[in-house]
């Protein structure tokens, strides 16, 4: 028993030392809400203390109700995938829907309606990036938690488990972060994404291309077979068609590979000009990791999803130098009011430089794609509110087929029908130097590409890809 | 693409390498059934932790990555003894689901454990040792040692269940828990180095696949392994140590090798369809060997 006793202490020892030990030397990001300041809205634990009014009518048949009585808040509810797989970007988005609401609240002064300035108040809870957690969540947040609006969830898969539930009661559903092209062709009367869908997302990285070298013909695509990248590829491959491009290697990997070497050691016997990968953050490393460990060099190569994520650089360090990666937004890409006056459209929301200061005031970090996607949904919803003057459902969501707007995450204009998003388009960005550098569309552009990248040898050797 | 079949052997032999560390991922959770009949559902959150030790090791004191495997080991061991005296002790004459429950709940009290401690980001660490060269083709060495190491525990393992004393003890139980108490065995003592030692290797091959890898740890990640450890441990025959190996050896070389062939033959979507091949595989042995390939 002695013995025993010893084995179980030492054992219990060990671990809490080696464990303590690692975290407590560890840099690790500040886990989900962060302190916001004592003034800022967060979730409420609570129901709303006033139920709305009129609003979610399972009949989309119903008329519009006429101009209501407005309530003393208004609340957005959504899911995030807070743990999980998707952990990491459904947190970076809390990020961003914390700011906005602290700039709807305090800076702008809360939505104007019917003569009122209301402020706005989300609710949400972890989704564990599980589609049967969401049904039930949204199911909740629609029925127990009476929420005014709906906001979508992170990642396609997920926000395809959502819908269908906020389209049951008829109530409008924000689409910030699915950008699966088949969210809107399910023929939902209350779905409008907010961000370039999946199709048109990737294929600018030809159109780069081909402003650079007219040689550089020969294509090959690497995908995961999922739905997101099968249609990001779709995309690419019919503008590479347009653009007179060869596709010289076409294959998907199943979703959870490991381990890429059956298609590298292809793609070594082939040779291509261009490397074009769909993945997202945790394939789209292991994929880079692995085109340098076989030196598979190209004159270019475009990864998706992960390398607009700062760990990337910090995973991969100079092996992630000149790696080239679509992205909704980023940081520096300035769409502010000079960009709505050249569209001859209105601004609305903090321009993109107000946004960066008061997320980083907040945060302490620059904000990512996905914290700005979700601010900026929270934020055109407060404008379809504030066109429709209206809380009920059908009247706010024909403000947004009505709505043509620049934020600072750009244009926002969608077919009114089925609420597809055909205003907003993706940036592509460039690591140079550690450094994340948009390098297309070229006006608004933040530094010129580098062109070819350089090796995988190069870059071990200290190579960087600034130009 | 004529030349993809000139290259087959390349396959083979990187099937070969990441098969061996998919056999040692599965050691742990055959050798545990095998001895005490529980299945370890939580099995991919102790190849997680042998991960982060490697990754930690390597990035915050610049261990060589090689030299992390002891210490992926020791903490194996130590969880391995926590998770048998706080749970499986207590559970052995329970009905299964007792011990299901308590090793997936062990399972995530570790993940989010991890997450707690570390985030939920994804980690990685760049670690070259230079490349052989197979028909033109680089093979990175960072492949090629974890392999050897893998296949080195296996033997040790090996001599250890069947040159020793004490893997006789171990055999012994796993034939007839009562039988072997009869004749001396201390069967709790075996059942605890059983468990200790299962992990210790689960979680050294975690260090090993964070070797291998590079890239993407995080807290989850053990879920990519624990379904592919079963579906080995099924094809080896629960139970059989060995045959768990060897069942890592022919699901690596079908999930390399057969991209070539399918590709040959035209087949739309490959590398999907090597997935396919595994579970078909897996079916025709189970009909013709529904204990697995080494179980008896």
């Amino acid at each position: 028993m002695v013995e025993r006793s010893w084995l179980i202490l030492g054992g219990i020892v060990v671990i809490l030392l080696i464990l303590v030990g690692i975290g407590y030397y560890t840099t690790r990001p500040p886990e989900v809400t962060p302190t916001t300041p004592a003034s800022t809205p967060t979730v409420t634990p609570t129901q709303p203390t006033q139920t709305p009014i009129e609003v979610r009518t399972p009949t989309p048949t119903e008329t519009i109700a006429p101009p209501v009585a407005v309530p003393d808040r208004i609340v957005i509810g959504f899911t995030l995938p807070l743990s999980g797989a998707f952990s990491k970007e459904g947190q970076l988005a809390l990020k961003g829907a914390l700011a906005a609401v602290k700039w709807v609240n305090e800076v702008y002064g809360g939505v104007r309606i019917g003569g009122k300035r209301v402020p706005i108040e989300i609710k949400y809870y972890d989704d564990e990036s599980k589609r049967d957690l969401v049904i039930s969540l949204y199911e909740r947040l629609i029925t127990v938690d009476k929420v005014h609006f709906l906001l979508g969830t992170y990642t396609s898969t997920l926000v395809m488990a959502a819908a269908p539930v906020a389209e049951k009661y008829g109530m409008v559903f924000v689409n910030w972060g699915g950008a699966s092209d088949l969210i809107n062709k399910q023929g939902y009367k209350y779905v409008v994404t907010t961000w370039t869908q999946a199709s048109r997302y990737m294929a600018p990285v030809l159109d780069l291309i081909s402003s650079l070298d007219p040689t550089a013909k020969r294509v090959a695509l690497i995908w995961k077979s999922d739905e997101f990248n099968r249609i990001v590829m779709e995309g690419v491959r019919s503008r590479a068609q347009t653009l007179g491009f060869t596709i010289v290697y076409d294959k998907s990997f199943p979703i959870g590979t490991l381990d890429f070497t059956p298609l590298l050691v292809e793609l070594a016997v082939v040779k291509p000009d261009i490397i074009v990968t769909g993945t997202h953050f945790a394939d789209g490393l292991a994929i880079t990791k692995q085109l340098a460990d076989m030196g598979i060099n190209a004159k270019l190569i475009a990864v998706n999803v992960a390398p607009s994520v700062p760990d990337y650089y910090k995973s991969l360090g100079a092996l992630a130098e000149g790696i080239v990666f679509p992205s909704e937004w980023e940081p520096g890409v300035w769409w502010g009011p000079d960009y709505a006056k050249k569209l001859g459209v209105e601004f609305f929301g903090p321009t993109p430089q107000e946004f960066h200061v008061m997320f980083l005031a907040m945060h302490g970090e620059e904000p990512t794609e996905y914290s700005a996607s979700l601010a900026n949904a929270i934020i055109l919803l407060v404008k379809a509110i504030e066109v429709a003057q209206s809380l009920d459902q059908k009247a706010v969501r024909e403000a947004f087929s009505k709505l043509d707007v620049v934020t600072f995450f750009g244009r926002f204009k969608i077919d009114p029908e089925t609420g597809f998003q055909i205003g907003h388009q993706s940036v592509i960005g460039q690591w140079q130097g550690g450094r994340k550098v948009i390098i297309w569309p070229p006006d608004i552009a933040t530094g010129k590409p580098y062109y070819p990248v350089p090796t995988w040898e190069e870059k071990k050797a200290g190579r960087r890809a600034t130009p | 693409m004529a030349d993809i079949t000139s290259i087959l052997p390349y396959y083979i032999i990187s099937g070969l390498l990441v098969g061996s560390i998919y056999g040692l991922a599965t050691i742990g959770l055959t050798l545990i059934f095998g001895v005490l009949r529980v299945v370890n559902v939580g099995h991919g959150a102790y190849i997680m932790i042998g991960m982060y030790v490697t990754f930690w090791l390597f990035t915050l004191y610049s261990l060589n990555p090689f030299i992390t495997l002891i210490p992926a080991f020791l903490v194996g061991l130590a969880l391995g003894m926590l998770l048998f005296y706080v749970a499986l002790k207590r559970l052995l004459r329970a009905p299964e689901l007792s011990t299901l429950i308590s090793t997936f709940g062990f399972g995530v009290i570790l993940e989010e454990l991890a997450k707690v401690l570390w985030g939920a980001d994804y980690r990685g660490f760049v670690y070259s040792l230079g490349s052989l060269y197979l028909q033109g083709i680089p093979l990175p060495l960072v492949r090629v040692w974890p392999a050897v190491i893998a296949l080195g525990l296996v033997i040790a393992l090996y001599v250890l269940l069947y040159r020793t004393r004490l893997g006789v003890a171990v055999r012994a139980v796993t034939q007839d828990p009562e039988g072997a108490m009869v004749c001396g065995v201390d069967v709790e003592r075996v059942y605890f180095l059983t468990v200790a030692l299962g992990i210790g290797l689960t979680t050294a091959s975690g260090a090993l696949l964070a070797i291998y890898f590079q890239q993407g740890i995080y807290p989850y990640i053990g879920h990519l392994y624990t379904l592919r450890a079963f579906v080995i441990a099924v094809l080896g025959g629960l139970g059989s140590p060995i045959g768990a190996f060897i069942g890592g050896l022919i699901v690596g070389v079908i999930e390399q090798a057969s991209v070539p062939l399918f590709t040959m033959l035209g087949a739309p979507n490959p590398f999907g369809l090597s997935v396919f091949l595994t579970f078909t595989l897996i079916l025709v042995i189970l009909l013709l060997r529904p204990q697995g390939l080494l179980g008896r």
